[in-house]
């Protein structure tokens, strides 16, 4: 079993903040990509070089290879989406405590198990002395 | 019949070529995109991270504080050795571990370790399948099309499953040196390659980049929906070849020599004796 905490606000490190970037821009970029080749479709003609340099079957065919391609790289390239620096934040401990490394805050507890996904809980963690966790 | 089976053993072995041809351009564009975007260090990074913080929690600016040599490493200059017994052991004492803590070291190392490998093997394997779809689709490389053509026309097939030619092709890649890293050798690499593509591209008349002509599709205007099913043929085609080619090279390298045999056998000649 393995559990991650999710934390709003200022918990997440410079690191993964900064590939949470990347990742937002990636999203961005595909949304435009796809967006931009079906708005293009719609103008265009049925053969490139009437009204524009592609047709619209070209551009549908842009946009939908834009798309496999993008979701490729976002869920298997990217590193903050699944290959990253571990999203694991707190490991079990015993049969029965998971000890967690977390900043004081309010997040959501996930717990993950081979026997199938657990109720996620709302959790709040104070700040203690020497910042242990 | 016997011809019928032949032909088709052509087809396979000439598809299989191709195939090759591509997979090794594939392997090449991730060897340079690899060694540009060096995704290991931050693999290595984050399990020390992970392998420190488990051991005596806390992140990189507490280990900073108490270990300040730790923030001029270079991470990209750093293999798995990093990762060893003894040089976890004399770090986390630095950073006031407790002995106990260090029970067990050896086999969570291993753990990470792992780790490591299987982030930076996965994330390899994704990276070669998305340069796969690039090319193949940006060239629109269509498998259905290659496979249609190389059965029907004799003459293509003949030329391609050529025994002399497949062999000469396997010397050629056996010989292939693996991509060294440096921006002179990216550079080197990408001339390589470019050359390769545009070789390719006037070799084989497969149909390729045939969505990008000014004439594609052909209107039919009894069947106003055969336009979308043109784009669906060249999308899913091309797809195909991607995936197919970033499969790897060495099943293609492997099941092409192994076809040539089979047909050198077939055809009563004496099978190839090359060692791979």
């Amino acid at each position: 079993m393995e559990g991650s905490v999710k934390q709003g606000g200022s918990s997440s490190s410079p690191q993964r903040r900064r590939q949470g970037k990347v990742g937002v821009c990636a999203w961005v970029i595909l949304i435009a990509w796809v967006g931009g080749s079906f708005l293009f479709a719609t103008l265009s003609g049925d053969q490139a070089g009437q009204n524009a340099w592609l047709s619209k079957y070209q551009a549908v065919f842009l946009g939908l290879s834009g798309l496999v391609v993008g979701l490729v790289v976002i869920w298997g390239v990217l590193p903050d989406t699944r290959f990253g620096p571990p999203k694991v934040m707190g490991e079990l401990e015993s049969e029965d405590t998971v000890r967690l490394a977390v900043k004081a805050g309010q997040g959501t507890l996930e717990l993950r198990s081979r026997l199938g996904a657990v109720p996620s809980l709302p959790i709040t963690v104070g700040q203690r002395k020497g910042n242990k966790p | 019949m016997n011809s019928s089976i032949f032909g088709l053993l052509e087809t396979v072995i000439a598809f299989a070529a191709i195939m090759l041809l591509l997979a090794y351009m594939v392997k090449s564009l991730t060897s340079l995109v690899k060694n540009l975007v060096d995704y290991y260090s931050g693999n290595l990074r984050a399990e020390v991270e992970r392998l420190i913080r488990g051991t005596v929690g806390g992140n990189w600016e507490n280990w900073y504080a108490k270990i300040p040599w730790l923030e001029g490493v270079r991470w990209d200059r750093l293999g798995e050795e990093f990762l060893a017994k003894e040089n976890m052991a004399r770090l986390l004492v630095l950073l006031d571990a407790p002995v106990e803590a260090l029970v067990g070291l050896e086999d969570r190392i291993k753990i990470h370790l792992q780790n490591i490998k299987y982030a930076f093997e996965t994330r390899t394997k994704n990276l070669s399948l998305a340069l796969g779809l690039v090319l193949c689709l940006s060239l629109n490389i269509n498998a259905f099309s290659i496979w249609t053509t190389l059965y029907n026309d004799q003459v293509i097939r003949g030329k391609l499953a050529d025994p002399d030619k497949i062999e000469d092709l396997l010397a050629k890649i056996d010989k292939t040196e693996p991509a060294k890293t440096g921006i002179e050798a990216a550079k080197k690499e990408r001339e390589r390659l470019k050359a390769e593509l545009t070789a390719l591209k006037g070799d084989l008349s497969f149909g390729m980049g045939k969505i990008w002509s000014a004439d594609f599709p052909a209107q039919d205007e009894k069947k106003p929906w055969r336009p979308w099913l043109q784009v669906l043929y060249e999308l899913l085609g091309s797809l195909l070849t991607g995936i197919l080619a970033s499969i790897g090279a060495p099943y293609w390298h492997d099941l092409l020599r192994m076809l040539a045999n089979v047909r050198q056998e077939l055809g009563g000649k004496k099978p190839s004796t090359k060692a791979t």
